[in-house]
């Protein structure tokens, strides 16, 4: 099924709404690959998990697709529940997934994958809190006070934590070891 | 103190140049693609989500129409007396099969058992407002929604037939 444009979301939405699965399996295709995206940040990569997460936000976004006003566009709207399903996942779980070259993604329009692997490593290598925050704001384009809102925090804590994100992967990704003084924790 | 060039730590306009590049989609398989859509047409038709919609039991509007009703004297929004019972009979007539199943299910079974008990007691459902009205009281009676007398407030004229049911029930 050839689809494009906000007229034909909003009919595919309006067919799944009645049940139409060909519908539904057509948004899925759609929006699946960004939400994945989000959500394997998030996560730290772990593809297994990911998929399951996408599972549940996909039938969370089934089940109140009544209260979906087309305010927004719908993968915002989507990969919103996205990220509170991921984020509410890690903070009951609070685990930390290793990057392995096993569970990197493969992009549809790949960049230098020497670069995208060293990036994307970094990205996996911050601590929960640092990465969702570093994920939404830089990559997803989400504002500190839309960041605050969605994790439960003050929005000067967002500021600081991308803050602090940012100073950790200048340091990942220059390969440099970072001076004790910068350092939160211990790895020096 | 150094720079950060000077102890080679990357630079901020190097570090969003890097982020920019990143790609915003992940592609799989299609293998896998097929996988996770199986999964979700799977978990969507048992919730009752997609698929062929079921024929609606004569209950099911005036029980969506309650639990909107129950839902709008809960947040408050409750306006002129009567007016919002209408509203609610006409917002649950017009949602879509998922919403209504959403509302149904919200409702859980205790409202259809409260339903089912006014019906062996031999209530006549031939009103819809009617039918609202006692599965209202019903609600309130388990969710301690509103109270007997609020619901009167709120609700238009019922006929006086109904009414006489009603009491009993």
């Amino acid at each position: 099924m050839k689809t494009s444009g906000p007229e034909d979301e909003r009919s595919l939405i309006s067919r799944v709404r009645s049940g139409d699965e060909q519908s539904l399996l057509c948004l899925h295709r759609r929006h699946t690959p960004q939400l994945r995206a989000t959500i394997l940040r998030l996560i730290a990569y772990d593809e297994d998990l990911a998929e399951d997460l996408i599972q549940t936000t996909w039938i969370q976004a089934l089940e109140g697709l009544g209260s979906f006003r087309g305010e927004s566009a719908f993968e915002t709207w989507l990969i919103r529940i996205g990220t509170r399903v991921a984020f509410g996942h890690m903070r009951t779980r609070r685990r930390r997934c290793e990057l392995g070259v096993r569970a990197l993604p493969v992009a549809a329009k790949p960049p230098p994958l020497v670069e995208l692997v060293a990036v994307e490593a970094a990205i996996g290598r911050l601590d929960t809190m640092e990465r969702t925050v570093l994920v939404l704001h830089a990559i997803e384009g989400y504002r500190h006070a839309e960041i605050a809102g969605l994790l439960g925090i003050a929005e000067g804590t967002s500021r600081a934590t991308l803050s602090r994100a940012r100073r950790e992967l200048r340091w990942n990704l220059s390969g440099e070891r970072k001076p004790c003084r910068t350092t939160r924790k211990s790895a020096c | 103190m150094p720079n950060d060039e000077e102890v080679g730590l990357l630079s901020e306009a190097g570090l969003d140049d890097i982020l920019g590049s990143l790609p915003r989609r992940f592609e799989v398989s299609g293998a896998r693609r097929f996988r996770s859509e199986r999964r979700l047409s799977r978990s969507a038709r048992q919730r009752g989500l997609i698929g062929k919609p079921r024929a609606w039991p004569r209950w099911a509007v005036p029980i969506a129409a309650a639990v909107i009703f129950v839902a709008g004297y809960s947040a408050g929004s409750l306006g002129e007396p009567g007016g919002d019972l209408e509203s609610a009979i006409a917002e649950a007539r017009t949602t879509t099969d998922i919403e209504r199943r959403a509302l149904v299910q919200r409702a859980g079974t205790a409202y259809v058992r409260s339903l089912n008990a006014a019906v062996a007691r031999g209530t006549q459902f031939d009103d819809l407002r009617s039918q609202v009205r006692t599965v209202t009281l019903a609600a309130a009676r388990i969710t301690g929604g509103p109270a007997r007398g609020d619901v009167d407030e709120c609700l238009v004229p019922i006929p006086r037939p109904a009414r006489a049911q009603l009491v009993a029930f």
